[in-house]
């Protein structure tokens, strides 16, 4: 009983390998399509949900943090069809928008460049050269996302429970491996990571609800099914005057309207026991 | 380059840069050079200073006093009332006649207290009338912030103008406070017809919070046993009537009784105890469910009225409401009854539900025996629950809620509306000099008891004073040292010598866009000696140009964070992409009425 998440270079046989995992562990399989069904879920544009998930925020983007949203609803779509366990999800950065917990099983699969040129001609039917630049053009992207969305080197084994380089390796062979390390031990749904997982899913769940009611700033913690929010102060300008009752009734009212929302919303997440919400006040700048 | 000018531009530069990246607050900024400057040598110490003696400082002070003085009358609430009452149903006809109210009121009055005023009422007549509130509230929010440029006063960067016209060490002809008031009318009305014709297309629908639920509200939810408060008539042919011991009507129905208007007698109790009568022709008001209250009613043969009509006045929000205490450690009711310290007689407040051991009791209060942290709902004037709290440590009863009311003084209001005009007919009809009008306003104000000397002090927003205070002195520098000359040289050199109109076009640009980046206030501090500058070398007027600066200031649409666009930001519902949208439109449209204006009606071409 475990998750699998396979990150593989491009063109790299990881589907096949990921399809094939499945299969000898009788897992569900699934891919990046989950993530793009969050889009429908939490009813934003596809296309913009698709950018995010492929290309590396620009300066202003991440200025902005323009990405931040969408990725929190891959993340809640994500969570929620991995819950369950016995699944193999390949895709975009599943190692990443999943947490680091036990009974997830983190793979890398690498393979030579001749071996993924070979694949990508064949694949694609292109040249050498265009598979080549094909290839390159899409690690350098995937380096790029990884780097600037979580500030993480993609080719980092740290970030994997194990790397298999399949250049001498057939599909079986790779997906064997895998699907043994998935039954040991290690990987194995214990209590303790499942109520890790559950609080988990609650804090992605309820980051993306606050998301669909403007609060896009807020720390959450959760432990033991029971949520904290903290809402850092909100920075405003004061273009006029402005009496300190007025300052005040201000800081007050946003207070009010925030713990109202944030408590109405979070408790709607199925499984939530308790909602705590501090508060620190505006700042008037 | 003189040395001074090199120092000086180095201190812009660190100006610009603590502006930009707000390290420190913008006020600070401020008093980082009022010591700075004089200590490098670029103003003397009498110039750091005189910022706080400033015709701007002096002025908003007074402005500040002023509309504290007219919020603690009420008089705001008396204009307000009939516009909203006026506004009916229709979303055009709500949005002109709010928004285009807030507008004029922010013209002397802080923009945000404007637009405060009105949210409550909005946020009630979206939910009525089943228009988004986001549909009314940013043309509401964007009206607040061009109302300030109806007058000199209304908005910090236009205050600023007239301390900061000094070309060569010549003070330039004072604006007077309704100088810019055509632009300001034109803006306006440009506003409140873009909504009307383009607001469907440009605001969004969301619901926004429309919950504006005061706290009194609130707590009446919380405490199930209260839903509203009632008024009932006893007719004359009332059989049932006695004491309300006798009449048993809160163990009987859960309902109490906090008031007794006896019209014989032309008194009303707002302290009703078990021993007070109720007669025939007398009215009461009661709290409770109205379920409780219709069954009252009917079995005691008495009418409820509609709306409250004797009480309406006693009971108006801003006179009294309900509040939440705690009974404090060492509080010298812990082990008495509400009966054996004579509560009602003792803080002049109902208790209506105690609440303890998680248990709410709705009768048989004064039997009840407290003890520390039991919880009472307490019914009452405002004056009566301030009284409370200014009880000296330690204080037998905590709040739990906050304190909502203040205690107003509408009986002040027309003196309070006196004093804000005879400081308007010095300055418009003896030319009086802003300041020493309006303060003279302010001070009639304290004088005539509208509101004492520290409420107009604990009124006062010191950050605003030490922000104009302390960035004047770095006007008089940049100007005094020939910087703002010599920088408006090099512009000049680079954009050619443009008509005064395409000067004055530019200097908008400029202002909008640095507006946006850094406070309004730096931005006219660091511009208007700079604009001044360049319209006199391309021959056109340079208090025009500082006119454009100041205005053009407050032309912040664009962005969530300026103060009223925070205030409606989450009752509206609103995104910051929705006001990048709405400002889009607002932000060149404004620019372009502000210059049509100032061609076609101060004839500058």
């Amino acid at each position: 009983m475990a998750i699998v998440t396979i990150s593989r270079g491009c063109f790299s046989h990881g589907k096949d390998i990921a399809e094939k995992a499945a299969e000898f562990l009788k897992y569900r399989c699934i891919s990046r399509e989950v993530l793009i069904d969050a889009s429908r879920h939490f009813d934003v544009s596809e296309k913009k949900m698709l950018k995010v998930l492929h290309d590396a925020p620009g300066m202003v983007e991440k200025f902005i943090h323009g990405t931040d949203e969408y990725l929190c609803y891959a993340k809640a779509a994500l969570i929620e069809n991995v819950r369950d366990d016995n699944v193999v999800y390949h895709g975009y950065g599943g190692h990443l928008l999943l947490p680091d917990i036990p009974h997830i099983l983190k793979v890398r699969i690498i393979s030579d460049m001749q071996t993924r040129v070979a694949y990508t001609m064949e694949k694609e039917n292109l040249s050498y050269n265009e598979a080549v630049l094909r290839i390159k053009k899409e690690d350098e992207h995937r380096k790029a996302w990884t780097r600037t969305l979580f500030g993480k080197n993609l080719e980092d084994p740290f970030l994997y429970d194990t790397v298999l380089n399949i250049g001498n390796m057939d599909i079986d062979d790779a997906a064997g491996i895998i699907a043994d390390l998935a039954l040991s031990d290690s990987f194995k749904t214990t209590r303790a990571s499942r109520e890790k997982l559950d609080d988990y899913a609650i804090q992605i769940h309820a980051s993306a609800s606050l998301y669909r009611h403007h609060i896009s700033n807020a720390g959450i913690k959760v432990k033991d099914k029971s949520v904290m929010v903290y809402i850092p102060p909100r920075r405003i300008r004061k273009t006029a005057h402005m009496s300190p009752k007025i300052e005040q009734e201000f800081m007050e009212n946003e207070k009010k309207v925030l713990n109202r929302t944030i408590k109405e919303e979070v408790k709607k997440i199925p499984g939530v026991k308790e909602v705590y919400c501090s508060f620190d006040e505006p700042f008037f700048h | 380059m003189t040395p001074e000018m090199i120092t000086t531009m180095i201190v812009l530069v660190f100006v610009i840069f603590l502006f930009v990246f707000e390290w420190v607050r913008v006020d600070v900024v401020g008093i980082i050079m009022m010591v700075l400057l004089p200590l490098i040598g670029l103003v003397t110490p009498k110039e750091a200073f005189i910022g706080l003696s400033s015709n701007a400082v002096c002025s908003i002070i007074a402005v500040i006093i002023i509309g504290a003085g007219l919020d603690k009358t009420g008089a705001m609430n008396r204009v307000a009332r009939p516009i909203i009452q006026l506004a009916g149903k229709s979303e055009n006809r709500i949005i002109v006649l709010i928004s285009g109210t807030v507008g004029i009121i922010s013209s002397m009055l802080q923009n945000i207290g404007a637009a405060a005023l009105f949210l409550p009422a909005v946020q009630r007549i979206s939910k009525r009338v089943g228009i988004p509130a986001s549909r009314i509230l940013m043309p509401m929010g964007f009206c607040a912030i061009i109302g300030g440029t109806l007058t000199l006063v209304g908005a910090s960067p236009t205050i600023l103008l007239n301390d900061l016209m000094v070309l060569e060490g010549e003070k330039l002809e004072p604006f007077g406070l309704f100088t810019q008031t055509p632009i300001g009318i034109c803006l306006l009305l440009t506003a409140l017809l873009y909504f009307v014709l383009f607001g469907k297309y440009i605001l969004p629908s969301a619901g926004g919070d429309t919950n504006e639920k005061d706290a009194t509200s609130s707590l009446m939810e919380e405490y199930e046993g209260f839903e509203n408060i009632f008024e009932l008539e006893i007719p004359q042919s009332a059989e049932k009537h006695g004491t309300l011991e006798e009449l048993a009507i809160r163990p009987k129905f859960l309902v109490s009784v906090i008031g007794i208007r006896s019209r014989d007698k032309k008194d009303t109790n707002l302290l009703p105890k078990s021993s007070d009568i109720i007669a025939p022709n007398d009215v009461i008001a009661v709290a409770g469910r109205e379920h409780h209250v219709e069954k009252l009613a009917q079995e005691y043969g008495w009418k409820i009225n509609e709306t409250l009509n004797e009480f309406a006045e006693t009971l108006a929000k801003t006179n009294a409401g309900m509040a939440e205490t705690i009974v404090s450690p060492r509080s010298e009711l812990i082990g008495k009854t509400l009966k054996e310290i004579n509560f009602k007689e003792l803080f002049g407040l109902n208790p209506l539900v105690v609440y303890k051991d998680n248990k709410k009791f709705y009768s048989g209060l004064t039997n009840i025996r407290l003890k520390m942290g039991d919880a009472m709902l307490l019914q009452g004037p405002w004056e009566k629950f301030h009284i409370l709290k200014n009880r000296p440590q330690p204080r037998d009863l905590t709040f739990a809620t906050p304190l909502e009311g203040e205690i107003l003084r509408p009986q002040k209001a027309k003196l309070a509306i006196t004093w804000l005009a005879v400081a308007l007919v010095q300055i418009i009809f003896f030319k009086i000099q802003l300041s020493v009008a309006l303060m003279s306003g302010a001070l009639g104000m304290i004088i005539t008891g509208v509101l004492s000397i520290d409420e107009a002090y604990r009124s006062v927003d010191w950050m605003t004073v030490f922000l104009l205070a302390g960035l004047i002195p770095l006007g008089i520098a940049f100007e005094k040292t020939g910087t703002a000359a010599f920088i408006a040289e090099g512009v000049l050199q680079i954009i050619g010598n443009p008509v005064p109109i395409v000067l004055l076009g530019v200097v908008g640009i400029m202002t909008s866009f640095f507006t946006l980046v850094i406070s309004n206030v730096g931005a006219t501090v660091l511009l208007v000696p700079l604009c001044m500058n360049m319209a006199v070398m391309a021959g056109g007027d340079p208090r025009m140009a500082a006119l454009v600066v100041g205005i053009s200031a407050s032309n912040t649409f664009v962005l969530p964070t300026h103060q009223v666009n925070a205030l409606i930001m989450r009752p509206g519902g609103y995104r910051t992409v929705d006001y990048a949208k709405a400002g889009l439109f607002m932000t060149p449209l404004f620019l372009v009425v502000e210059l049509a204006v100032i061609y076609f009606f101060y004839g500058i071409n």
